[in-house]
Order: structure tokens, then C-alpha cells, then sequence
């Protein structure tokens, strides 16, 4: 056998972080990236590391690996694995320590894949470079597969990743870090890219191999629910600083640094009171270039004192916890609670308004062609109907897979629909001319998930907000450069910024060009197909907040497309819950979120982070044919046939969406009322 | 399977497009056959007979269409000047060519290949500067001045190898490597160059993508990250390129067997085209044409065995 187990008496921890000081060499000059870091993980620990992007937590994973980016060297401290200083070590040495006492679990498992390997090929390398035989390797390799569950594991360990769904080639990602029981295991927002449902099961997994295995893992991501299902303690980063550092339970409900109090709070929670607005940081994280004196918060603080703009404040234990430390001049003399915020309660129920989209039975099927005779159609779409009045915002939410991009793209008019009418503003696009067309563009616009990519960076803010202007002839050349200060005025952005370029901006503000792009034609309706969740946790408040203020201000509707239930019950009136390609829930959201009816919606409410990992749902793993005739759900439905044998009527009939509450409707045989 | 299919009628399908293009180009082209070989002092009359007996006065579709019949059985036509058939005037120069391509080719991917791995990982910063020299060097030279200077150098100066003429490979095979050696070495230096670019280029990138550090956090040493995750991972575009500069090959192979006196099929083809010879020259050209288009071909098919994602999206 060739794993090895590294027990650790005396609780000494598996890695010892002290002092650790890295730096970024910029074209500008050195810029500190990491200051003086100082934490420790124990075995069996799970240590979750939050920040914003550039706050420096995933350099510091790859600083433990030896594995820092030619721009950035370790200038000061101890990395300390068991005692031993991993930066004394040789690149020889350090060779030997990855992937056998070191393992890491990156981002998204696609990019970290070695596209033309097969995934068992990949996985006997992790054993056979740390001197395994082949068929050591080879046995070892299945094992794994095994460990982490991925089902079939012998006929799919000949495949290649793209073969693998996104929760599959995750657990194959975790399958190589653990593949010699490494002492520390580091997972770099391991489920970022993953579905709540996928996220879940990956989550379990982690924590299954740390009981199952000892293994001391750092649990790096920007998800506040994910640390608090997972996490035993937490370390907040701020610009490349350790803000706070406090066991899970007490960072969640008595945080000092004013950072993760705000933090908390602007983030949208499933069983919170909703808000009429979310309590926003403002401002943007430093940029690391350029990060102010003193507390790098200050700025953004609302606690701040003078004290704060010159001096920075040392990460110093709070008396009461020894596990509990802070970086903060003012914190340690005011513990704070996590009360609801002031902001009054939510706004319930809107006046009946105009009905600005309407989808009637529309299905959009992608026929492929293999043969010029022989045809194959995949369902997209199946049959879908609903409307959105002006002013309201209706959410899409469910799986990657389920249909919801393809029917945003229908709304839009850039895919034809196969059948139904889709009509906005009373016009259809099936059958419409270019005129016709170009007018419904007009009145239906779209804001897209990646602030960086959906701007041309060769174009100044102003001029991509001015194209739409100019295409529909909309503003004179005089009148143009009012009309941009105008619509930057609207998202909250100074009228400075429209002759900046879109690298100039951060992501936030690059997500607010996108809205006032949007904006520009005065659209009635706005399809946003992710729009918060490429941003930064402390800026994610303040986008919500501003289309929340569009719509009030303007009329706007909205059609939101989101996988974050939680922002989804904050920011949308109605929600569909959407599985291959069919609303199989629709409804209020307050009736939704509060008595979700039907078994898939449960499933997701209880997959959401933050909801706890303990529950096991029932939900079965998707396999690759989706059932068809009955309903689409049962192959891995909790309540259906999969669990209940006797519940024959799943496969026989096609569940119709009927009321289970006042406009509540559910597609299931065993739906629960409202009034259960 | 069914990829495979399905590539191969896409090509029959260019081939015949091709075959078209070749046979009106050059009927359309200025100057009559009839004339060519009815001789300088032929009547009218004469000429008008010479053109019946060719049966160049049928109507152009059915002259293609005969003429696509008989090649498809086999059958290239005979040539107007020199009264022989066309497969066998081929036959006795096609070996020639092929030697020269074939030897071109070798040393191309060769070349290529290190002086790209060389280019994109080499540590040396001395010899990877001399390698960009090189490359660069060989790229903006032509196959028919480096042939000129590789004479020079190596016939002329030190007379290590022969200026030009060949020997028979079966005969001799050591001699007519020697005669190989230029020649396939002035036509392989230029896309050896532009393959090498490539392919560093393609390796750059190669080793900033993510799975490379995947390969890192496993423990693999640089060497095997090299030439086992980054090169394969470029070999894609490699070969694509590799099938495109194939064709770069025949073309620069007709100008090469001129100057090195090689009696290939391009001095057929100039012959061929000066003095009208459709037959010979539409038989030429579709050869050299179908060959590039094959290569292309193969080089597709290398890549779908090579990176299973390109079946994969042809079925979608």
C-alpha cells in the first residue's frame, strides 16, 4: 500500500503558518500581496479561508504549495508542515511533498483537467510520479474513484473529463489531491463552479474524507453559507491581511472586525426577515496596487476612527476566546451582534401592472444533425408558461442543464422558439420583420453574468453605453454625452468615468456599464442571466440594490436567471423553479420560499449553503438520459418511485402544473399543499 | 465511425469541385492545343482536324464528362505532344517526387518539432536565442534561394554533396540519399520555421493553463510536464498545420526538382502547360491537388484519434 497516514500527537497543528509576507512585482513596482499571516491548521480541521478577489487567500494556498506565480515570491515568514519550513525546502523536495502530504482541489474542474488524458490515466500519474508500480497505481486509482462516488467507477475510469458532468470531474479533482491520504488538503472555492444541489454533495465529500482520513484542510471561498455547513474555524482576509480569525460559530454570531460584520450582513439569507434594501459595503475592495495607509477598511468602514487612517491595527487575541483574534483599533471594546439591520420590512404585493411578457406553452427544441437524413431533438425548452408585469421581477432558478439560459435567449429573441406564442410588449418575435424586430430589441434588453467579457475593452465606458443610443437614433451627436452622464448617474457611477476604459473599472462598476447599457434604450424589460454572481461578496449588496432601485424608479420588469436562492427570494417577486425544461414550480416567492411544494424545490432550498450539509436530501445522482413520458423527475426524486416503488403513477403520467396554493402551482403527483 | 464516413465524403466532394476548377482553368486559359500540335505551318484546315481528332470541338460539359469517366476507370487520357499515356508519363516521374516530399516532410516535423519545444521550454537562454535566430533566418528565406545557397555551400565550396541529378533508390539507396540531402533540406527549412513558430507559440500557452498546475500539485517534475501534458496538448494545432504546409511541400517540390535537375513530375507540369498538353497538365495538377487535400485530411483524422472532444462536437 502506498498511502501513508501522518498522525500528528500532542495536537501539535499540521501546518504552522507564521508571519508570512509575500510580495507582487508589479510593472509599477512591488506590491505586498500577503502580510504577515500567522495561523495554524490542526488534524482533522477544516479552516475556512473568506475574502474578496485580491484579498490574497488564494496566494496563500499557493504559497503553502510552493507553487506562487513568477510575479510573487515569499518575502518573510515560516510555512511550517509538521514542523518542517516548506520555503527552506528544495525544489527537489518540494516535488516529493505535493501530491503526496500536499494536496490542492482548484476552482473549476474542466480548466484543471488535462483535456486529452483519460481520467483514470490522470489519476494513476498523482500515484505512479511518487514511485507506485503500475499496477499499484492502477488498483489504487479505481479505489479512489470509489472514495469520492463517482458511480460505474470501472467502466468510467477509460473516460475523458469532458465525458465527466461538472460534480464528477470535481470528485476526480479531489479523488488526485487525496490520493496518497495527504496531511494537508487545500481546496480553492472547490464548488464555485458547481450547481447548489452538486455543491452539497462535493461539500459532503470533503468533510466525509477528513473524518474518514485525518486530513487538516484549508477550505478557501467567498460564500459565507459554505463556511458555516463546513468549517470548524475561520480565518477573514482583507487586502492580503488577516482581518479576523475566530471559531465558525462565533465569527457567524459575534464578529468583531466591523468587515465581516458588514460582510454578514449584506449578504442575502434564506431565513433571514427580507429587507427592502441590503445593507451594502460601500465601495470596492483595494485594489492591491494601491491600497490605503493604515486599516486598509477604512475607507469602507463605518466605525472608522482617526486612529485608523494612519496606523494599521496588529492582529491581536480577544481576551475572552483564545481562538479569537482581530485586527481592528476599534472592535475588541465593541462586540457587536448580528441584529437585523435597520432598512424596514420588505414591501409585500405590488399593484396588478401591465403584463410585459408573456410565454405561452413555448418550447424551444435544438434538433442536431449527424446525417443530412437522420436528426436528433433535444427538449431545451418543454413547454413553458408564464408572464412578468411591469415593475416585478420573476426568478428562474435550477440546474445548469435545465433549460433556463435557453429560454432567455428565446425572451430575447436570439433563439427561435419551436412552438407557442412568446410575446413582449404585445409583439411577438416569431414572424416578425427586421423592423419589427429591431423595435422589440428595443423593448427588452439583456445584463450578462460576466461584467469583464460582455464589454469591449477597446471601447470607453461612454461609448458602449452611447451604441445603443446611436443604433436606434435615440440622441443626437449633442445630445450623446448627456444622455451617457445621465445613465451613468443612474447606475451610481460619476459622469468621470465614461471616457475610462472597461479595465480601468472593477467588477462591480463594470457590471453597472452593463446595466446602464441596458438602460440606454429605456427597454421595458431586462433579462439578467446571473448578473451578481461573478462579483465580489461585498459588492454582490450593491448591484441587488441598484436594480432593485431601477425597477422602482423606472418600471422596469425583470426576468432574473440565478442559481443563489437566496438572492433570488430578496430580489424577485415570482419564482419558476425550472427541470429539463419545464416550470415543475411556480408561484409567489414568499409561498415558494415559505412552503415549497414541490420535491425538487425542496431539495434545492436544502441544498442551498448555508442550510446545513447534516440533512440528507434523497436527492438521486443525475444520470445522463433523462427519463421520458411521466414525469422527468422521478429517476431522482426523494418522494417518487426511486425511494417509493409503489408510486407507480410518476412513470405513467405527465404531472400538470396545478394550484396547490393562491397563483402557487406545482407539477407533482405528490405535491404538498399550502394548506397541508 | 461514422466520423470517419463522414469526413472521407466531404472530401470526395471537394475532390470533385477540384476536378472541375483544374479541367476549366485550363481550357479557359489563352491558347489552343490544335495549333501546338498541328504545327507552326499547319492550313486552317488542318487545324480544324487536329481539334476534331482530339475532340476538343465537343461542348465543354461533355469533354469534362468524358474525361472525368475515363479518369475515374483509370484512364488520364494521352498526352497531345507526346503521344503517350498520361499514367504512364507519371508513373516513370512520380518516384522522384515522392522521394523529395517525403524526405522534406520527415525533416520538416522533425526540425519543427525541436527547434518549437526548444523555442517555447529551453532554459539555455544562449541556445534558445541561437534557435529564434534559425528559425527566423530560415523562415524569411525561400526554398529557392536557400537551394542556391545550400549549393554553394555544401556542392560548391566544401563538395561534400552533389549540386543536382539523382540515382535510383532501389539501385542505390546511399546514393540517392546523398542526392536527397539539399534538396529536401532547402524545401523543408522555411515551413519547418513557421511549424517551429507555431508550435512554441501554441506550447506558451500550453504550460499557463491550469491543468499543468494541476500536474505540478501532483508532484511531476518539469520534464513530464513538458512532454507529457504541454506538448501533447499543442500537438492539435501542430498537425493541422503539419497537413496545411504538405501542400506547401508539393508546390515548393516543383520549383526545387527544376534547380536541382531532378526529373520529378513539375517539370512535366511546366512542359505540360507551355505547350498545352491539357490531358497531361489537368492530370498533373489534380494528382498534386489531391494529394494536399488527403493530407489535410489525414492530419484531421490523426487529430480526432489525438483529442477526443473533436468527435465529440462534430456529433453535436
Amino acid at each position: 500500500m502506498i498511502t501513508t497516514v501522518h498522525n500528528t500527537p500532542d495536537g501539535e497543528p499540521v501546518l504552522r503558518v507564521r508571519g508570512l509576507t509575500a510580495v507582487l512585482d508589479l510593472p509599477t513596482g512591488p506590491a505586498t500581496a500577503l502580510h504577515e499571516l500567522d495561523f495554524d491548521i490542526g488534524a482533522g480541521e477544516i479552516l475556512g479561508v473568506v475574502g474578496e478577489s485580491g484579498s490574497g487567500k488564494s496566494l496563500t494556498s499557493l504559497a503553502v504549495m510552493r507553487m506562487l506565480p513568477d510575479a510573487a515570491r515569499v518575502t518573510a515568514g515560516q510555512i511550517l508542515l509538521h514542523g518542517e519550513d516548506l520555503l527552506t525546502k528544495s525544489e527537489k523536495d518540494m516535488r516529493r511533498l505535493r501530491g503526496r502530504h500536499l494536496g490542492i482541489v482548484f476552482q473549476d474542474p474542466l480548466a484543471y483537467l488535462h483535456p486529452l488524458k483519460r481520467v483514470g490515466a490522470q489519476l494513476r500519474e498523482s500515484l505512479t510520479v511518487h514511485a507506485a508500480t503500475r499496477a499499484q497505481a492502477a488498483t489504487r486509482a479505481l479505489e479512489l474513484l470509489k472514495l469520492v462516488g463517482i458511480p460505474d467507477a470501472e467502466q468510467r475510469i477509460d473516460d475523458y473529463p469532458h465525458q465527466f458532468s461538472g460534480g464528477m470531474r470535481q470528485r476526480v479533482m479531489i479523488a488526485m489531491a487525496v490520493a496518497h491520504n495527504p496531511s494537508l488538503l487545500i481546496a480553492d472555492e472547490p464548488t464555485t463552479a458547481l450547481d447548489v444541489t452538486i455543491q452539497a454533495e462535493i461539500l459532503r465529500v470533503l468533510v466525509r474524507l477528513r473524518d474518514e482520513l485525518g486530513t487538516a484542510v484549508m477550505l478557501i471561498t467567498h460564500d459565507i453559507g459554505v463556511v458555516e455547513d463546513t468549517c470548524d474555524r475561520v480565518l477573514v482576509m482583507y487586502a492580503g491581511r488577516i482581518a479576523e480569525q475566530a471559531g465558525t460559530g462565533t465569527l457567524l454570531k459575534s464578529p468583531r472586525h466591523p468587515y465581516t460584520r458588514e460582510l454578514l450582513r449584506s449578504v442575502p439569507h434564506l431565513n433571514t426577515p427580507l429587507l427592502d434594501r441590503l445593507p451594502a459595503i460601500p465601495g470596492q475592495p483595494p485594489d492591491p496596487r494601491n491600497r490605503p495607509a493604515g486599516c486598509p477598511f477604512h475607507d469602507r468602514c463605518p466605525d472608522v476612527r482617526d486612529r485608523c487612517t494612519r496606523e494599521m491595527p496588529p492582529l491581536e487575541r480577544v481576551d475572552a476566546d483564545p481562538g479569537h483574534s482581530v485586527a481592528c483599533w476599534v472592535a475588541p471594546d465593541t462586540p457587536v451582534q448580528i441584529a437585523a439591520p435597520a432598512g424596514g420590512e420588505r414591501r409585500t404585493g405590488r399593484p396588478e401592472t401591465e403584463v410585459i411578457l408573456s410565454v405561452e406553452d413555448v418550447r424551444v427544441w435544438y434538433t442536431s444533425r449527424r446525417w443530412p437524413w437522420s436528426t436528433e431533438v433535444v427538449p431545451a425548452v418543454d413547454g413553458v408558461t408564464f408572464q412578468a408585469r411591469q415593475g416585478t421581477a420573476v426568478g428562474l432558478v435550477g440546474e445548469s442543464g435545465c433549460g433556463k439560459s435557453t429560454l432567455a435567449k428565446a425572451i430575447l429573441g436570439l433563439q427561435p422558439v419551436t412552438s407557442g406564442r412568446l410575446t413582449v410588449a404585445g409583439r411577438e418575435w416569431s414572424g416578425a420583420d427586421s423592423h419589427q424586430r429591431a423595435a422589440l430589441r428595443r423593448t427588452v434588453q439583456m445584463v450578462f453574468q460576466d461584467p469583464y467579457a460582455s464589454l469591449n475593452p477597446r471601447m470607453t465606458v461612454g461609448d458602449s453605453i452611447a451604441e445603443p443610443l446611436r443604433n436606434y437614433h435615440l440622441a443626437g451627436r449633442s445630445q450623446l454625452a448627456g444622455a451617457v452622464r445621465e445613465l451613468l448617474d443612474q447606475v451610481g457611477l460619476p459622469a468621470r468615468y465614461a471616457d475610462s476604459y472597461p479595465y480601468q473599472l472593477s467588477g462591480g462598476q463594470r457590471q453597472r456599464v452593463g446595466i446602464a447599457r441596458a438602460l440606454a434604450v429605456s427597454p421595458k424589460l431586462i433579462v439578467a442571466d446571473e448578473p451578481v454572481s461573478a462579483l465580489d461578496v461585498s459588492v454582490q449588496a450593491q448591484v441587488i440594490n441598484l436594480f432593485d432601485d431601477l425597477r422602482d424608479r423606472t418600471g422596469v420588469g425583470y426576468v432574473f436567471i440565478t442559481h443563489d436562492l437566496a438572492v433570488a427570494r430578496h430580489m424577485c417577486d415570482d419564482i419558476l423553479v425550472m427541470y429539463a425544461g419545464r416550470i415543475v414550480e411556480s408561484g409567489p416567492a414568499s409561498a415558494i420560499f415559505a412552503n415549497p411544494s414541490h420535491p425538487y424545490t425542496r431539495t434545492l432550498l436544502a441544498s442551498a449553503p448555508g442550510s446545513g450539509l447534516t440533512k440528507d436530501t434523497g436527492l438521486k445522482p443525475a444520470s445522463g438520459t433523462r427519463p421520458t413520458g411521466g414525469c422527468r423527475f422521478r429517476d431522482r426524486c426523494p418522494v417518487g418511485p426511486a425511494a417509493n416503488p409503489q408510486r407507480t403513477v410518476c412513470a405513467e403520467r405527465d404531472p400538470a402544473l396545478d394550484a396547490v396554493g393562491p397563483r402557487h402551482h406545482a407539477a407533482c403527483h405528490f405535491a404538498e399543499r399550502d394548506d397541508r | 465511425m461514422a466520423y470517419y464516413l463522414r469526413r472521407l465524403l466531404g472530401v470526395l466532394a471537394t475532390l470533385l469541385v477540384v476536378s472541375l476548377l483544374v479541367f476549366s482553368l485550363l481550357q479557359l486559359a489563352p491558347g489552343d492545343p490544335a495549333t501546338v500540335v498541328a504545327g507552326p505551318d499547319a492550313t486552317p484546315e488542318q487545324i480544324a482536324a487536329v481539334r476534331a481528332n482530339l475532340g476538343l470541338d465537343a461542348p465543354f460539359l461533355s469533354r469534362y464528362g468524358g474525361w472525368l469517366g475515363d479518369a475515374l476507370r483509370g484512364d488520364l487520357g494521352t498526352s497531345y505532344t507526346l503521344g503517350q499515356p498520361v499514367t504512364d508519363l507519371i508513373g516513370q516521374r512520380l518516384g522522384s517526387t515522392l522521394q523529395l516530399v517525403i524526405a522534406a516532410m520527415l525533416l520538416m516535423g522533425v526540425l519543427s518539432a525541436a527547434a518549437g519545444v526548444v523555442l517555447a521550454t529551453g532554459r539555455n537562454g544562449a541556445v534558445r536565442a541561437a534557435v529564434d535566430y534559425l528559425t527566423t533566418l530560415a523562415l524569411s528565406v525561400p526554398p529557392f534561394v536557400s537551394s542556391i545557397i545550400l549549393i554553394f555551400a555544401f556542392a560548391v565550396i566544401w563538395q561534400v554533396l552533389p549540386s543536382g541529378g539523382e540515382a535510383s533508390i532501389t539501385a542505390d539507396p546511399g546514393g540517392a540519399l546523398r542526392f536527397l540531402v539539399l534538396p529536401a533540406l532547402a524545401l523543408a527549412l522555411p515551413n519547418a520555421a513557421v511549424l517551429a513558430r507555431l508550435l512554441a507559440t501554441d506550447m506558451r500557452r500550453s504550460l499557463q493553463e491550469e491543468y499543468v498546475l494541476t500536474a505540478r500539485a501532483k508532484g511531476a517534475s518539469r520534464r513530464r510536464i513538458v512532454w507529457r501534458h504541454a506538448l501533447p496538448a499543442s500537438l492539435n494545432l501542430y498537425i493541422v498545420q503539419l497537413g496545411i504546409n504538405f501542400g506547401n511541400l508539393i508546390g515548393g517540390a516543383l520549383v526545387v526538382e527544376a534547380i536541382f535537375a531532378r526529373a520529378g513530375i513539375g517539370g512535366l507540369l511546366v512542359d505540360a502547360v507551355t505547350t498545352r498538353d491539357y490531358p497531361t497538365a489537368q492530370a498533373v495538377l489534380l494528382l498534386t491537388v489531391a494529394a494536399a487535400i488527403l493530407a489535410q485530411m489525414v492530419s484531421e483524422m490523426v487529430i480526432a484519434r489525438v483529442d477526443p472532444r473533436v468527435k465529440a462536437r462534430a456529433a453535436r
